[in-house]
């Protein structure tokens, strides 16, 4: 039902209302499912014009892509603005697409890109280094209203133009991570002469980018109108098609109802649907004339977190035998119908860092009841829970955010499987969470989702560092931590995914994560349609479809 | 609370001069006889014995859901998920493959409860704060009225939400939520039904022969003005039990895995075209609840308890 | 009569100033802070988040002021009517409600019509249909109407008349054929309540005196009905029918969600699940306003339809 609008963050909501993603492993069901990449679609040379019809699971309250971390915001302004860099979705590799090349010293702190110069944006106006320069600053000047961008750019000093087309990014501290933050849409590059307005207007879409569409009209939570850049040709290395979008206009529509999106679809009154429910992707996928096309999100495999502030959860056998109770693939397959992947580590397996635990993550309910005698649960009582040497029983209440009938039954069935060896679930839905820090979370479970592209994403979730959004804050593993500082003055790729490596075995020896599944999202679509390509969050790129006639 | 026929009459003012009533004992025999007529009268009317014996089977459900519903309605089995309705599972099996008859037995019970409990809620606070404005009067009886219909403009959904948000989840508070919302009914009923029988004419004689008001209140008024808010009572029972699973539609409800109607629906929906049984039970369940109630409700009134 | 119109308004504001208090006392009682909500922002991941940013923001929205100065700005603001901007959205509350309005403007003008022809229809099927196990059937019927939970319906309309036959789409706002389905599902209620009503005081005004004299002068049963009958037995169903119109923001919170309409219902549930304070006080006075602006039409409205009505300020 509601899809919510809540600091979704904190439950696993966030992800059935705006994850979306393919492309990396495209695993296309095409009619029958049988034919993985040959029947997807429309068939044969690309068409020109048309209106492109597209149902969305919630609109976007903000086009403005810095201003607004949410993935409708980032889908949207991904069409309306470029980025300097683009990932490769099946490798993570940074690919150049408005920068050119680049260089960072040796101390992670200085980086310098060359630019592209013929690009222009679609009001006139040059792309060039001066640009990147007033939009970097633009961005820190945004401050609490450009959150993550304002992460992403944590310790600028300063931006230094070195000519028309090189500029050089500084800042005061090592930021490995930056590079891949300028493949986000949170650092897009806008036109300078549009910096200056209110942000206000900003989220309006009063600005001018550099990408394929432009704004035809948008009335924020309901509904945006996109109109093609005849003039566009530097479209990004993903693209097979480098200049003007074939399609003339795309209408999206917000469609909540998992169900009505695909009713719509199939009724023929769109043409593209995000987020196709679970529960009927194989229908739709055996339907004539529909294909489903899905992948795993490249972010944090969706956890339940032990909180270490909680009184039972102490111990890290007690941690460690929550996840070997989990029957993973039960979940996948009752829950999901099949459409997740059960977790294989920290990480999903779509990340660049994505590190093979499953070892450590099986269901073994008796290696989990030895753990917990190990721990001093040792007595069950006649209630089935166990119970300690002081009697306290092995009670843990998860405190989330209702609104989510997947991660609600995903909760009921974990319930029942703790229940067999002897621990208590208790659900406890919310409608809004207090704001506190992490340290103060309340109950003794949570659940998280976190998506970026980039191993950084561990550094964010799984250390002491932010009040907000790390999970050990104010109890730090120092081991651990010492591990996802040095991944900030890490350039070179394959020592940062050893580091990151380390920090991932860490995490799981010691419980502080109980790595559940991969969410898998799926767009749905029309034989109408072709050329359905996406980027490494799984965000379309709708300058790549066209519609049959 | 959804609006049902009783509230409709807002000018309650102008029932101050409505006929005279008998003596108290007088009216306890024709109320006596009258519900005799009643209970004759229920063979000759066959939807209304229906409605009946469906109530009974609900009230049954609702105090003994094991004799009923022998399988756990909690215990999931993935192996038996989404099965059609059939003799094992009567009304099929959700996703997780736990048994929806079940499911609908104890849900039942809980909607039934939780309706009960907000209009005993709303009947209690709304009785006392009536018969407190009818009888006083003066700025006891402006103030208390302005604040009934402050309850009045707020839509009833509006006013329940909020207070759930406060409250939070949990079919209590549910309850209460739409016990607030009730009160104004029955505030405004009871009032007028006071008004009524503070101008009559043994009322008026206890009055002179120098009885304490209290005494008047329990021994004159409130057994006199009871008829028709206990209709009014039986009447808002259908309308509290729709408010609720709305509610619980919006995901306000019990904390899962409680089974409980509205959400039953509302995660039935992402089955409504693989498996139709998950919203169609649970809905028309509620749906013959409200229209059972409302059915004898309906009969008492017109069998004249207060007519 | 002007004298008495002008009582009413007077009241109406006082009501309204009270459950405005009302709900500015309550939501202030209500834990979560919107800070948090409009960091985080709608639906999706979370992002790091500065406390002392958090603080300049609270500053900002004045959350930071004790709670007098805090309410007597915003009975200034009411005054106004200026209510500042959204929580969750950071725009003009105005600008909220003016782009939620038109959907439910549509959907409840739509619904309320259907209600009154659907409701008139019936309750005058069910006094003069010659049958007497038919006009039984239509009472029946009604009652059912009234019964069935309206998430449900809208569920069961989508699944037959959409999915199933393909009549109408499921979704969306704008279109006459996407209103059909929803502004049937929030009519059915009304209809059933509205033909109970006015068939009951319809069969009462068919045994007054009046109408019968009008019958013995040779006037038909329909003509009877429609042009004697109708007329007074209105005003109970107009009074209902003003009630409606009031409940009518209630309604659309659960046929918006289940239709995936933009409106001010679905505004609702969003604003009180987010706790976006300003634009809860807005709905509060919206439906406040209208409620007590259409009770004070209907009654202006009844000596016109009885003439036997007179009105007086109390």
């Amino acid at each position: 039902m509601r899809s919510s609008r809540l600091p979704g963050s904190r439950a696993l909501t966030a992800l059935t209302a705006a994850t979306a993603a393919l492309a990396v492993v495209l695993s296309g069901c095409g009619s029958g499912g049988d034919d993985p990449s040959g029947d997807e679609g429309a068939e044969g040379e690309p068409v020109t014009g048309g209106t492109l019809s597209y149902a969305f699971t919630e609109a976007p309250d903000c086009v403005d892509p810095r201003q607004r971390p949410q993935l409708n915001s980032r889908t949207v302004g991904r069409q309306l603005a470029d980025a300097l860099t683009e990932q490769d979705p099946e490798t993570g590799e940074l690919l150049p697409w408005l920068a050119t090349s680049w260089e960072v010293n040796d101390e992670v702190t200085s980086f310098t890109f060359e630019l592209r110069d013929d690009v222009t944006f679609s009001d006139g106006e040059p792309f060039n280094a001066e640009a990147v320069k007033a939009n970097f600053d633009a961005i820190v000047e945004l401050g609490a209203l450009a959150p993550q961008a304002g992460s992403f750019l944590a310790g600028y000093q300063q931006t230094v133009v070195d000519d028309e087309s090189t500029v050089t990014v500084e800042f005061d501290e090592p930021n490995a991570q930056f590079l891949q933050a300028t493949a986000t849409q949170s650092l897009v590059q806008l036109s300078p002469a549009s910096l200056d307005a209110d942000p206000a207007d900003l989220c309006l879409g009063e600005f001018a980018g550099s990408g394929p569409f432009t704004l035809e009209s948008f009335t924020p939570e309901s509904s945006v109108e996109l109109t093609r850049r005849d003039d566009y040709a530097w479209a990004s290395p993903l693209a097979e098609n480098q200049g003007a979008a074939h399609v003339d206009s795309v209408t999206l529509e917000p469609i909540p109802e998992g169900s009505v999106r695909q009713g719509s679809l199939t009724s023929g009154q769109v043409d593209l649907i995000e987020s196709v429910p679970a529960s009927t992707q194989e229908q739709l996928a055996g339907t004539e004339g529909f294909t489903v096309t899905s992948t795993v999100l490249p972010a944090i495999a969706i956890p339940y977190i032990p909180l270490v502030h909680s009184e039972r959860l102490q111990d890290a056998d007690t941690r460690r035998a929550l996840g070997l109770a989990i029957d993973r693939q039960a979940i996948v397959d009752a829950v999901f119908h099949g459409v997740s992947e059960p977790a294989t580590g920290v990480l999903s397996t779509t990340n660049p860092g994505h590190v093979d635990q499953s070892a450590d993550l099986r269901y073994d309910p008796d290696a989990a009841a030895e753990l917990l005698e190990r721990a001093g649960w040792d007595t069950i009582g006649d209630d089935g829970i166990r119970r300690n040497a002081e009697g306290e029983r092995l009670s843990l209440t998860i405190t989330y955010q209702s609104g989510s009938t997947e991660s609600e039954q995903q909760h009921q069935l974990v319930q029942q499987q703790w229940a067999e060896v002897g621990i208590e679930l208790v659900l406890d839905p919310v409608a809004t969470f207090p704001d506190v820090t992490m340290d103060e979370y309340p109950g003794d479970i949570a659940t998280w989702s976190q998506t970026r592209a980039d191993v950084d994403v561990i550094r964010l979730v799984y250390s002491s560092f932010h009040p907000e959004m790390s999970m050990l804050y104010n109890h730090p593993d120092e081991e651990l931590d010492a591990l996802l500082t040095s991944l900030q003055t890490t350039v070179d790729t394959e020592e940062r995914l050893a580091i990151a490596e380390q920090a991932q075995r860490r995490i799981v020896e010691q419980g502080y994560s109980v790595p559940v599944l991969d969410r898998v999202s799926a767009y749905g679509y029309s034989d109408e349609l072709g050329g359905f390509l996406a980027d490494i969050e799984g965000k379309p790129l709708l300058n790549e479809v066209w519609l049959a006639p | 609370m959804p609006m049902t026929v009783t509230d409709t009459d807002t000018d309650t003012d102008t029932a101050g001069t409505a006929e005279a009533t008998g003596a108290p004992q007088e009216r306890e025999h024709a109320a006596r006889a009258r519900i005799g007529a009643a209970l004759r009268g229920t063979a000759r009317r066959p939807w209304l014995l229906l409605a009946a014996l469906y109530l009974g089977l609900v009230l049954a459900w609702t105090v003994a859901p094991g004799v009923f519903a022998h399988q756990d309605p909690l215990l999931t089995d993935a192996s038996r998920g989404l099965r059609p309705p059939g003799a094992e599972h009567w009304f099929g099996t959700d996703n997780l493959g736990r048994d929806l008859y079940s499911r609908v037995v104890h849900g039942t019970r809980t909607s039934l409860v939780a309706g009960l409990l907000a209009v005993a809620l709303a009947l209690v606070v709304g009785s006392v704060l009536g018969a407190l404005a009818g009888y006083l009067g003066g700025w006891i009886d402006q103030v208390l009225m302005r604040v009934v219909e402050v309850l009045i403009i707020i839509p009833g959904l509006l006013l329940s939400l909020a207070v759930v948000s406060i409250l939070g989840f949990g079919t209590t508070n549910v309850a209460i939520a739409v016990g607030i919302a009730g009160i104004p009914g029955f505030a405004r009923v009871v009032r007028a039904e006071v008004l009524r029988i503070k101008g009559s004419a043994y009322v008026q004689a206890a009055v002179t022969s120098g009885r304490r008001t209290p005494a008047i209140l329990l021994r004159h008024i409130v057994p006199n003005a009871s008829p028709p808010v206990l209709v009014l009572a039986a009447l808002d029972i259908g309308g509290a039990v729709l408010s609720i699973a709305a509610l619980s539609f919006l995901g306000y409800g019990a904390a899962p895995p409680a089974p409980e109607l509205g959400a039953m629906v509302s995660q039935g929906r992402d089955y409504m075209s693989t498996a139709w049984w998950l919203t169609t039970f649970p809905g028309l369940t509620i749906a013959l609840v409200v229209l059972s109630t409302s059915r004898i409700a309906r009969a008492l009134e017109r069998s004249g308890v207060s007519s | 009569m002007t004298r008495y119109v002008l009582v009413r308004l007077v009241n109406g504001l006082f009501v309204l100033w009270a459950a405005l208090t009302v709900s500015f006392l309550v939501l202030h009682l209500v834990p979560g802070d919107p800070v948090s909500v409009m960091l985080r922002g709608g639906g999706g991941e979370g992002a790091a988040i500065d406390g002392s940013l958090a603080d300049e923001l609270r500053a900002d929205l004045g959350l930071d002021r004790p709670v007098h100065e805090q309410y007597l700005d915003f009975v200034w603001q009411v005054a106004r009517l200026d209510f500042g901007t959204s929580f969750s959205t950071g725009d003009e509350v105005g600008a909220v409600l003016a782009r939620a309005l038109p959907s439910t403007l549509e959907l409840a003008g739509a619904s309320l019509l259907l209600a009154l022809v659907l409701g008139v229809a019936a309750a005058v099927a069910a006094t003069l249909l010659p049958n007497a196990p038919l006009r039984s059937a239509v009472l029946s019927a009604t009652v059912v109407g009234n019964a069935l939970p309206s998430f449900w319906t809208g569920i069961i309309l989508l699944q037959v008349f959409s999915f199933g036959l393909g009549w109408f789409p499921a979704y969306g706002d704008g279109e006459f054929d996407q209103l059909v389905l929803p502004a049937f599902a929030l009519a059915l209620p009304g209809v059933g309540l509205l033909a109970q009503v006015l068939g009951r005081s319809l069969r009462t005004a068919l045994a007054e005196p009046y109408v019968r004299t009008a019958r013995a002068k040779g006037a038909s049963r329909l003509r009877a009905v429609t042009v004697h009958a109708l007329r007074n037995a209105a005003i109970p169903a107009m009074t209902l029918f003003g009630l409606m119109i009031g409940g009518i923001v209630a309604g659309a919170i659960v046929t918006e969600t289940v239709f995936a309409r933009q409106g001010i219902g679905r505004l609702t549930a969003d604003a009180i699940g987010a706790h976006d304070f300003p634009v809860i006080r807005a709905l509060v006075f919206l439906a406040g306003a209208l409620y007590v602006l259409v009770n004070l039409a209907v009654d202006l409205i009844y000596p016109k339809v009885d003439p036997r009505i007179v009105l007086r300020s109390a």
